[in-house]
């Protein structure tokens, strides 16, 4: 494995869990995580961190289209970040969410395999 | 990445003004004090010597209307973001023509988000105008 394809590795690691974390824990006394505020939102920015993982997946599985499915979590947490975590960006959920996104924006955009 | 320098330094201070707009007013507070009141509690004698008093009542005072908004805050931010992506897939494609999209786009959170003329507005009409200039501006002449 090229010093790459482990950079890529930890942003695509990192990313799950800055967003995994930022939105599962109480880190603003708000009474309650994400989860326990809108479920849905929070269930949507978990499959999307999970998916933007496979981004990573070698060229030879799922016929290609991994980095398809990178971009799309990619692109999910992007869409995330920007309806729901921009107007409180002050915030230390928003700040680890921010962190995370950005992570699995640049490991998408790294990718060898990139089509955009 | 564009074809000229000025054509670089157009997208990078446009992209600029976009993060910028983001932080910067975009509308006007719009809340205003109703003030609350009260009705004091009125007694009255009655022949057979008793006092029959009435119920007081009191009605706080609350804010009413929106504050006011950053970029980040209002929904014009969608845009912003849509412009800030759009100008990240013209540099890494070459392909100006997305340069045009996101100046448009931003024009039309403008018009959407009400014109105020206010920091974040103006900023955002400023990298419109740059991005419009990167993207319709003609290319530089292959080399022979």
């Amino acid at each position: 494995m090229s010093t790459a394809d482990v950079v890529r590795l930890a942003l695509h690691i990192a990313a799950l869990l800055l967003v995994v974390l930022g939105i599962s824990l109480d880190l603003d006394d708000r009474g309650g995580a994400l989860w326990s505020d809108t479920w849905t939102w929070a269930g949507f920015a978990t499959l999307m961190a999970l998916l933007q993982g496979a981004a990573m997946l070698p060229r030879t599985t799922l016929s290609g289209a991994g980095w398809t499915l990178g971009a799309v979590g990619a692109g999910g947490l992007l869409l995330f970040w920007t309806l729901l975590m921009l107007p409180m960006i002050s915030t230390n959920m928003a700040f680890l969410v921010t962190l995370g996104t950005a992570c699995a924006t640049a490991a998408v955009l790294l990718s060898p395999d990139r089509r955009l | 990445m564009p074809a000229t320098t000025r054509q670089r330094v157009a997208v990078l201070v446009a992209a600029l003004l976009v993060v910028l707009s983001l932080g910067l007013p975009w509308t006007t507070s719009t809340q205003t004090y109703v003030p609350g009141w009260m009705a004091p509690s009125m007694c009255v004698p009655s022949a057979d010597g008793t006092i029959w008093c009435s119920g007081a009542f009191i009605s706080p005072g609350f804010m009413t209307g929106s504050a006011a908004l950053s970029g980040a805050g209002s929904v014009a931010r969608v845009f912003l973001i849509g412009a800030l992506v759009l100008i990240l897939v013209a540099w890494t494609r070459g392909e100006s023509r997305w340069l045009g999209l996101a100046g448009a786009g931003l024009l039309v959170a403008v018009l959407l988000a009400g014109l105020t003329a206010l920091g974040g507005q103006l900023a955002a009409c400023a990298a419109a105008l740059a991005l419009l200039y990167a993207g319709l501006s003609p290319r530089a002449p292959a080399p022979a």
